[in-house]
């Protein structure tokens, strides 16, 4: 299994929470409000890319719209592989957070 | 509705340049409208920068690598192609660099031409006045000589003029002590001269160096040959008219692209002060005036006020017509006094340039250039079939058109870089030589920042002009054609070669036909019978001491063994002839007109062997002779329709004069002119020149006496003397140049075609091995194959040559133009670059053809 960077699996997510409404800027807008952080745009599509490269997303072309100065939208879609990916990242995420409590820590003392 | 910045979307277009991020652009262009409408245009603005920023260090870490990579690429398989096919590379380079060198050459050449009198501070407001002539005889002319009281009156009468200053240029000996030199490059000028010209000072202060009589600035050379020493301020020595001079200045030495030279500067005012003649007279032209415009005022507005001033100065000679008609002034810029002054009559220019020969040379040199590109540019084509199948798997595996673009286009950068190089070797090597040819001390520098710049364009520019064509075609065919085993490459582009071809052997025959133009011109220059006999003719320039001793100078030089006939005359054929005005009684009334007059003695025409047609010569037993007789030449006679001239009256200077004679027009001026109108009178006053026929038995010990005597009548000043024809040689020493130049650019054209036609047919020799091999198997003789081979590159000479013919009769007659006697070019002329390119060509050819013909049929079909 490939291990995923952090920022492929919250975008694998976010186009799995978004649907049928994943392309560039509702993905980004979603990541920013999980996240809470400032990304630029274009940290967003070089991982899409790779995404899409290794097949885990497929890219669509939709209608352009006038907002968008004519041009069309990308959608993105999961594919199965991309499903697959993330029900075992999912798997090892859970294997690994097991046990966690989101307590406070003893600091341990040297 | 808001709209992102045009600009930077097309930046960011060109940073993310893939075609599946077109949605990016939608993406980028959502967002920026729905921040410009949430925070504003402005904030929206500053955010779209800063992500336009964060993509372009995207942009640089992706894209870098990977051009560098391919880069590599390129350099490695054009340094490859070029040691693999290494017939063709040292034919581009070679012919590329020869053009290049011969291309550098000229152009510092033409540099240095129009770099003269830049080094003034205030050139673009110093203009000279020159004058127009029309005296009614003659075509009118400009002159560059102007009255003597023009400088200070222009200066007075017009708030424009900021400065002035006159200047006269004479010869004169130096003297000191007893030492004796005699100086050729001297000048009288008014005190402002150091003023208005930007010539450095070494000492002496710019304002007073030359205000009082007698002192005198001299050059740093000067000083250092006079006194051995540039700290002579103060020094005194002597000259002109035995006259103490006192250096008050020290000159850096005048640059060479000047159009004033000298050593010496004499103030104008040790003349000017004690004899009022050059202050007051205005009818006499004798010496050149410059003025200094103030800011801001129009040349041209200036201009138009000349004439009614120069109508208000000579109100006194006023007639019918106002007195423009007759004389005006027009003022020429300081910086095109160098180039454009060829229309100029009793110019001070020295080392005068010429406009048209500078501007024809840039082109010879941009042809040569072109003729080495068009080198590039068929071999390039020709190979690119063997190349086809490198740009087939380029493109298979992946190449856009743009890297297959940049590779070509790099490589014959490359190409270029390498003769360009080559290039500034040749020109470095041949560059002495070079300087002394043009006579100018030109300096190159080929490794200052400017022409390295200069050098890095070109370059550039070059390798773009020539590696475009194969570029643009190689990298336009579609991968299936390309790996196709097909022949197209060849065939499909070989209509351009041959035009390429053929315009490169018409250019060729075109220079070679141009220079046996000039050859035969300056042959029939000297030639043609001038009317006179040039040959064994001494001429000896009088100055102000021989002048007054002539009488027992001549009567002396009458004694020596050698000489067969001695005359004095106030010019002699190719000296300038002075004017004079006069009046001829018509039926129709009194003519007012401006003649050449020429002053004679008995001899004269003897000496010269100019033939009298009617009438007689001035002879010793007619004492009116001297006063009041005269003989005109032919064109004299036609001019005013006279059958028997004999005994019509012409009133010069006041006195009738009577015409005793007709004699046969000779060219008294060279053959650019026509012969014009000659009047010829006895008055000894005028005479400047002796004239002696010589035997040329021993010249050496001839030669020898007349400078014996020479000096025993004036010990101080060296003997100014020369043999005739030589002087009319020099006459068309510029034709000559000219023609020595295309001599050297015919050589240099037929030798680059000739490296591209060697190219091509080795290429296409290559090529059809097989053909040929299966040609001889069936039968066909060595001479057959031979003839198949060339006969098409000999067609395109045929081409060529009848494209050239007409281009040179045209653009050849355009040049004869200018002189008033010139040969019709005729067929022989033409001949000769047919056969000299036949020649050529046959030789690159023919070497080629030779040996594709005796290459044995077993070794040519072996390749299978």
């Amino acid at each position: 299994m490939e291990i995923l960077t952090k920022l492929e699996e919250l975008i694998l997510l976010a186009v799995w929470k978004l649907k049928e409404e994943a392309y560039g800027v509702s993905i980004y807008k979603h990541l920013q409000k999980v996240t809470g952080q400032k990304m630029s745009v274009g940290s967003v599509y070089f991982p899409l890319d790779r995404l899409v490269k290794k097949r885990y997303l497929k890219a669509m072309k939709g209608e352009p719209t006038p907002r968008r100065g004519g041009m069309s939208k990308r959608y993105y879609l999961l594919t199965d592989a991309g499903l697959n990916i993330l029900n075992e990242t999912k798997k090892v995420n859970d294997t690994m957070w097991d046990g966690y409590t989101a307590l406070k820590e003893k600091k341990v003392r040297i | 509705m808001r709209r992102q910045p045009k600009i930077s979307r097309n930046l960011l277009r060109f940073l993310i340049d893939r075609t599946e991020h077109y949605s990016l652009y939608g993406d980028i262009e959502e967002m920026y409208n729905e921040t410009a409408v949430n925070n504003g245009r402005f904030y929206a603005f500053i955010w779209y920068m800063l992500q336009l920023i964060k993509a372009i260090a995207i942009y640089m870490n992706r894209s870098f690598f990977q051009g560098t990579m391919m880069f590599k690429n390129y350099i490695r398989v054009s340094a490859r192609n070029l040691i693999r096919n290494k017939t063709y590379s040292v034919i581009n380079i070679s012919g590329l660099s020869v053009g290049i060198a011969c291309f550098m050459l000229i152009m510092s050449f033409v540099f240095f031409e129009y770099s003269y009198d830049n080094f003034h501070e205030n050139g673009d407001r110093l203009y000279r006045i020159v004058e127009w002539q029309n005296t009614g005889g003659r075509n009118p002319q400009h002159v560059a000589l102007t009255m003597g009281p023009l400088a200070k009156s222009i200066r007075e009468d017009f708030p424009e003029v900021e400065r002035s200053a006159r200047i006269r240029r004479t010869r004169t000996t130096v003297k000191i002590d007893n030492k004796i030199f005699p100086e050729n490059n001297v000048l009288w000028a008014s005190p402002e001269f150091f003023e208005m010209f930007s010539f450095r000072l070494l000492a002496g202060n710019r304002e007073d160096v030359i205000t009082e009589p007698g002192t005198a600035v001299i050059s740093q050379n000067a000083a250092v040959r006079y006194f051995g020493t540039t700290e002579c301020i103060g020094e005194t020595f002597i000259a002109y008219d035995n006259e103490e001079f006192k250096v008050t200045g020290i000159v850096e030495d005048v640059p060479e692209n000047s159009h004033l030279y000298f050593n010496v500067v004499l103030s104008f005012i040790t003349v000017t002060g004690r004899n009022d003649f050059l202050n007051k007279n205005w009818g006499l032209n004798s010496l050149y005036t410059y003025i200094l415009l103030a800011e801001n005022t129009d040349p041209r507005n200036f201009s138009a006020k000349m004439p009614e001033y120069i109508n208000s100065k000579f109100e006194y000679l006023q007639k019918d017509e106002p007195y423009w008609n007759y004389l005006n002034l027009n003022l020429q810029p300081l910086e095109d006094i160098h180039l454009k002054s060829t229309h100029l009559n009793y110019d001070l220019n020295y080392k005068k340039g010429n406009l048209e020969s500078i501007i024809s040379l840039t082109g010879v040199a941009i042809l040569v250039l072109i003729l080495a590109c068009m080198n590039y540019i068929n071999l390039s084509t020709a190979k690119s079939s063997v190349r086809v199948k490198e740009v087939g798997i380029r493109k298979v595996v992946g190449a856009g058109r743009g890297g297959l673009i940049s590779q070509f286009l790099g490589e014959s950068i490359l190409l270029t870089a390498i003769s360009v190089i080559l290039g500034s070797i040749i020109v470095y090597s041949v560059f002495p030589f070079f300087r002394e040819y043009t006579g100018k001390e030109i300096t190159i520098d080929i490794f200052n920042l400017r022409s390295i710049l200069l050098c890095s364009i070109s370059t550039l520019i070059l390798g773009i002009i020539s590696g475009s064509y194969p570029a643009f075609i190689l990298s336009s065919f579609s991968p299936g054609n390309l790996l196709k085993k097909s022949m197209f490459g060849w065939r499909g582009r070989s209509s351009m070669r041959k035009t390429f071809v053929t315009s490169q052997f018409a250019i060729s025959s075109i220079i070679i036909a141009f220079t046996m133009v000039i050859f035969s011109q300056i042959k029939y220059l000297l030639e043609t019978d001038p009317g006179y006999n040039r040959d064994h003719l001494l001429v000896i320039e009088l100055n102000n001491v021989k002048y007054d001793k002539m009488r027992p100078y001549m009567s002396e030089l009458r004694q020596i063994k050698g000489i067969t006939s001695i005359s004095s005359s106030s010019s002699v054929p190719g000296e300038d002839t002075h004017e004079s005005s006069m009046q001829i009684i018509q039926p129709s009334g009194v003519e007012d007109m401006s003649i050449s007059l020429l002053a004679i003695d008995h001899n004269f025409l003897d000496t010269f062997g100019i033939e009298v047609i009617k009438g007689r010569n001035f002879l010793r037993e007619f004492t009116t002779d001297t006063t009041s007789s005269i003989i005109i030449n032919e064109s004299f006679a036609k001019l005013f329709n006279w059958d028997d001239p004999i005994d019509k009256v012409v009133k010069l200077n006041g006195s009738d004069m009577k015409v005793i004679g007709v004699i046969g027009d000779y060219h008294y001026e060279s053959l650019h002119h026509n012969i014009e109108p000659l009047a010829v009178i006895y008055y000894s006053p005028y005479r400047s020149y002796i004239t002696l026929k010589v035997d040329n038995t021993d010249l050496s010990e001839t030669i020898g006496k007349v400078k014996e005597i020479s000096s025993e009548i004036d010990p101080d000043n060296p003997l100014k003397y020369y043999f005739l024809d030589e002087s009319i040689q020099e006459q068309y020493s510029s034709e000559q140049q000219l023609g020595q130049l295309f001599k050297y650019f015919s050589v240099l054209a037929v030798f680059i075609a000739s490296l591209g036609l060697f190219g091509l047919a080795a290429f296409t020799a290559e090529r059809r091995t097989h053909e040929i091999g299966v040609r001889k198997v069936l039968g066909a003789s060595g001479i057959k194959v031979f003839y198949l081979l060339s006969s098409e590159f000999l067609l395109l000479i045929f081409i060529s040559n009848i494209i050239a013919v007409p281009a040179v009769f045209l653009s050849a007659g355009k040049w004869l133009d200018k002189f008033a006697y010139r040969v019709e070019p005729d067929w022989i002329i033409f001949t000769i670059p047919v056969i000299l390119t036949f020649i050529a060509a046959i030789i690159s050819v023919g070497f080629q053809s030779l040996k594709a013909s005796l290459i044995n049929p077993s070794d040519s079909l072996r390749y299978e």
